[in-house]
């Protein structure tokens, strides 16, 4: 029978008994159906499938998606090749091995996209470099026997080699050591002697490595990465071709920073590719792997000496590569090279090469970003709120900022969407506060947030996304997941965002999404982490946690970039010292590596280097991570950080605007202040102290504008609030009662002096910017001759703002000293030198 | 040669779709070819330099196709409702013209649409979308709307309360629609 003869009737009836349950439904039905026994038995074989039927259709339809189909030319005859079969296809083309009638001997004869014969100039050229690098006649570079079209696609003949690219090698894992320095001197053999000739590959990688069974390898497909690139021309073109051609090539991990970048190449770009390539078969690709540790120093050295980021630091060429790698070969096969893992005192060394190996890694995602990018117009910012815990478990209380902070992270992975940093919705964790009044005070146009309760075993979390004007649900879900399984839970937690949440936002999911937790145990400790307090005590537990998790799970990004922060805080506010600080720059650089996009590990490696004087490095990391998020309040304030640390403090204004109209609450933006009160705009600077009031940092801020405001009565109110020793180990103990007898007029001016072992206690901070304001207050309250002392230590360390002592009244009274001349023009020089830099990089504007 | 050339059309596009929610019916047919051109280029986009197959929800194609087409100033709730509308009724094209060519009786080798879930992807069992499309079709004979329901659910991935949007009727009507016709199309796909 026609199971659908009287829908709607039938429809009508059991829409009634879906909305009523047991014997409620069963006397609706008795009702309903009446005497039409057919009416009942059709209901009934349809409510018999309620069950079964409830995730059906619930998912929506997936799509498989197959890779192109290029028509295989196999068996046809080309010229005098008969193409016998195809061995691969990629993106440039389709290999095929194919039989040359004419001297009867196996070619490879690869096809390339017709895109290629566009532009007879270039082809012609291509023609040239290739047939160049083949009359080398070098062992390990492809011989290239012909050149032709086919259908208006061009072909080139090469010699066939019987085995295996690299890349598939790779697939199987990574190489025996002495099969890394092996194939690496070939290759490097190979490419010494085409740099002698002036001949750059341009995209050296695994896939264009041809490697025999027994260890011979060749290098393939010399000047077909120009052919398909075009001119080496920094103006924007090669962007352009790449759009044109539809595909990109080289895969950025092996494209050198200049290369990614679009600049002249020269054969320091293939010395770089080949340390990447190196570093993969020796590690498998994985950076960190348990595995590094048993790699000779030598060879991570070589690795290190080719992937510095500023080319002038590599080899010159892969001749001196080639002699590395040669010697460390002879070393090694008489069994003279060190393994690292026996030799403790090693391992610092090690770990040192590695933050240069990884630092060299990270800086070509970020310079990608240097490309023109098309601007980004950021519609929707959305606030994740701490959740609520609904179970009355204390103990996973941890989760109510855990859950946030990891759908945080999640949400950030899209530059599409404004995310409000986890620091300034953490405060809302246990109050009352409405979604809507939470989504107003931190303008932000959706607000996500939860609850969670555990049954049993199991974990129930439910996330919901609000749009705040409206008070609409966009979005609701629940994700179940054993407790002691926090990986699950994330993962599904993760998976529901990028394809229920985003869609919902309105946002597209990204491609992935980087540095997943792999072991459930250091997933915890990083979970339970994120709730420890930073002060020195806690702070400490912390970082042990962190250190042990990052140990067994070396490939999460987050539990590096947490290492990072508590390290950073370990050696500004505990005991670490510089120990600490070398501890933090290297766990955030290796969270990069993970994680080129993880922003609060970018901005904290900014001000590593602004700190500890490395204004330009600092200036082109923020540039790039302005660049590559725009939309990021943090990434703003990076930049404004190194405007200010370079001097240039109106360039410094404007960032600390725009990162202050993008996280309106964040309170990491809070040093602004220090950008204002030097431009004498005093009303500002207290707007950007307010960020954090009611800390030490903002008192002892606050003080600073009113002293400069001619405030003394309030400063002196300010001081009277701040714990004495505040900040720890930057001031010496007399300080505060120096500033005391000063502010309250008991000490006439300049009775008052700082011994020796005083300043130098000063002179111990690792940051250059306290030192300018402690010297404000020196020269304020008299002791010019420590004041100068204090700001002339600025200088060697490019603090270039101290230039702003010639506005700043804080000054007024040394300004008749010899010395603060020289100090004046010693800050104007490195204010001129940095302005001169900052032109040159980003051009005329 | 400019694989991108033609893939900027944003003021056409906007327009089109500006058109279509003011009823402009001659919008719809004029949108349908460029929306399907941009799923399957979206879809060749997704594949590019894989080597394996894999599966994408049809949502995030949809979605995606959407952002780029309306460019993401165009970004409005209501359009977006149409567009994924009218991406439902392509997708089941694309999809049932893709199954029926593979042959219905290859079930099982090479099933190229399935419902996913990724929880229980080896328990559920692919829904054979042929007998799906016939069923909605002799469901649209006698209640076209609740047979747009399932297809706006299924074929595009669209909330309940998107799908109310969309066709311009209350969530609660979905629901019931949905849970309705969830029970019959099981039957009917569980019987054949």
């Amino acid at each position: 029978m026609n199971t659908l003869n009287d829908w709607p009737r039938l429809k009508r009836v059991l829409e009634g008994a879906l909305s009523r349950e047991g014997a409620d439904r069963e006397s609706y039905l008795a009702e309903a159906c009446g005497t039409d026994a057919m009416l009942r038995s059709r209901i009934d074989s349809l409510l018999a499938v309620e069950d079964r039927a409830g995730d059906f259709l619930e998912t929506p339809a997936a799509v498989l998606l197959k890779p192109e189909v290029r028509e295989d030319l196999s068996g046809r005859l080309i010229g005098t090749y008969q193409l016998m079969s195809r061995l691969g296809a990629g993106g440039m083309g389709d290999v095929y091995l194919a039989h040359d009638m004419k001297l009867d001997r196996p070619v490879a004869l690869k096809v390339l996209s017709p895109a290629f014969a566009a532009d007879r100039d270039r082809l012609r050229r291509f023609h040239q470099e290739a047939r160049a690098a083949s009359s080398l006649n070098h062992p390990h570079i492809v011989v290239v026997h012909d050149f032709g079209e086919l259908d208006g696609r061009p072909y080139l003949v090469t010699e066939f080699i019987e085995g295996e690219t690299l890349r598939d090698r790779l697939r199987k894992g990574r190489l025996p050591i002495l099969d890394v320095i092996d194939i690496g001197v070939q290759i490097a053999g190979a490419l010494a002697a085409a740099h002698a000739r002036g001949l750059v590959h341009r995209d050296i990688k695994p896939d264009n490595i041809m490697v025999r069974p027994d260890g011979y390898a060749k290098v393939l497909d010399f000047g077909l990465a120009k052919l398909a690139t075009g001119t080496q021309s920094s103006d924007g073109a090669d962007a352009e071709s790449h759009t044109q051609l539809g595909m990109v090539i080289g895969t950025p991990r092996y494209m050198s920073p200049e290369q990614a970048r679009g600049l002249d190449l020269d054969a320091r770009s293939d010395v770089w590719s080949l340390g990447v390539v190196l570093y993969e078969m020796a590690t498998g690709g994985l950076p960190f792997a348990e595995s590094t540790r048993d790699l000779p120093p030598q060879l991570l050295r070589i690795i290190g000496n080719a992937t510095q980021t500023v080319r002038d630091h590599r080899y010159e060429s892969a001749a001196g590569m080639l002699a590395d790698l040669k010697h460390l070969q002879r070393e090694t096969e008489s069994g003279l090279a060190q393994r690292a893992g026996m030799f403790s005192p090693r391992k610092l060394a090690l770990v040192a090469v590695l933050a240069v190996v990884l630092a060299a890694l990270v800086s070509v995602p970020l310079m990608r970003a240097n490309r023109p990018a098309a601007p980004t117009v950021v519609q929707k910012s959305v606030a994740v709120l701490p959740f609520e815990n609904v179970s009355g478990d204390r103990g996973i209380d941890y989760l109510r900022l855990a859950l946030a902070d990891e759908i945080t992270t999640a949400l950030s992975s899209t530059p599409l969407l404004a995310v409000r940093p986890i620091a300034s919705s953490r405060r809302f964790a246990g109050t009352e506060t409405s979604p809507q009044e939470a989504g107003r005070q931190l303008r932000a146009s959706g607000i996500v947030t939860g609850h969670f309760s555990l049954h049993d075993s199991e974990l129930r979390v439910t996330v919901e996304a609000v749009e705040v004007h409206s008070n609409r649900l966009l979005w609701r879900d629940t994700i179940a997941a054993q407790a002691t399984d926090a990986i699950a839970l994330r993962d599904r937690l993760t998976s529901r965002i990028r394809d229920g949440l985003l869609p919902a936002l309105g946002v597209r999911a990204p491609a992935l999404l980087a540095g997943r937790p792999r072991n459930a145990e250091a997933y915890a400790a990083y979970l339970k982490s994120l709730a420890i307090s930073t002060d020195p005590g806690p702070n400490g537990e912390a970082i042990a946690m962190l250190a042990r998790a990052s140990t067994i799970d070396p490939d999460h990004a987050d539990t590096w970039a947490a290492l990072g922060f508590r390290y950073y805080y370990e050696g500004q506010y505990g005991d670490g010292g510089s120990e600490a600080f070398r501890q933090s720059e290297a766990a955030l650089k290796q969270a990069l590596a993970l994680d080129p996009s993880h922003i609060p590990a970018a901005v904290r490696l900014v001000v590593h280097q602004l700190d500890t004087g490395r204004l330009r490095d600092g200036f082109d990391n923020a540039r790039r991570l302005v660049e590559r998020r725009p939309d990021s309040g943090e990434a703003r304030f990076a930049l404004s950080l190194a405007f200010r640390y370079g001097g240039s403090l109106e360039d410094s204004a404007r960032e600390c605007e725009e990162a202050i109209v993008r996280d309106p609450t964040n309170p990491v933006p809070r040093t602004c202040s220090a950008t204002f009160m030097q431009l004498g705009r005093y009303d500002r600077a207290l707007d950007f102290v307010r960020l954090d009031s009611g800390s030490e940092w903002a008192r002892l801020v606050t003080r600073w504008v009113y002293q400069r405001m001619g405030r003394r009565g309030a400063a002196r109110e300010q001081l009277r609030q701040q714990s004495p020793g505040y900040p720890p180990g930057m001031v010496p103990a007399s300080f505060y009662g120096f500033m005391a007898r000063c502010l309250s007029g008991d000490a006439p001016a300049g009775s008052d002096r700082f011994s020796d072992e005083d300043v130098r206690t000063f002179l111990t901070a690792r940051d250059s910017e306290p030192l300018y304001f402690f010297a404000g207050d020196l020269a304020y309250c008299g002791d010019s001759t420590a004041a100068l002392r204090l700001l002339r230590e600025t200088i060697p360390r490019n603090y270039c703002a101290t230039s702003a002592i010639e506005k700043d009244p804080a000054f007024a009274a040394i300004r008749n000293r010899a010395e603060y001349n020289e100090v004046l023009d010693a800050a104007r020089a490195c204010r001129s030198q940095f302005r001169e830099y900052v032109r040159a990089k980003t051009g005329p504007s | 040669m400019g694989l991108e050339d033609d893939a900027h059309q944003p003021q056409p596009i906007s327009q089109l779709l500006a058109d279509w929610a003011n009823r402009d019916a001659g919008a719809r047919d004029r949108l349908m070819p460029i929306v399907y051109e941009e799923l399957r280029r979206l879809a060749h986009h997704y594949m590019r330099g894989e080597r394996e197959a894999h599966t994408l929800q049809t949502t995030a194609l949809v979605n995606e196709a959407y952002l780029r087409l309306a460019g993401i100033d165009g970004l409005q709730w209501r359009d977006r409702a149409h567009f994924f509308a009218m991406a439902a009724t392509l997708m089941r094209r694309v999809l049932v013209d893709h199954a029926r060519q593979r042959g219905r009786d290859k079930r099982g080798a090479g099933v190229s649409v399935m419902s996913l879930d990724e929880h229980a992807i080896a328990a559920a069992p692919a829904v054979d979308v042929v007998a799906l499309d016939e069923a909605l079709e002799r469901l649209a004979a006698v209640d076209p709307q609740q047979s747009r329901v399932v297809e706006l659910r299924f074929f595009a991935g669209l909330s309940v309360k998107e799908t109310a949007e969309a066709l311009g009727i209350s969530t609660a009507t979905v629901k019931r629609d949905w849970s309705t016709a969830k029970l019959w199309l099981y039957n009917e796909l569980a019987t054949r």
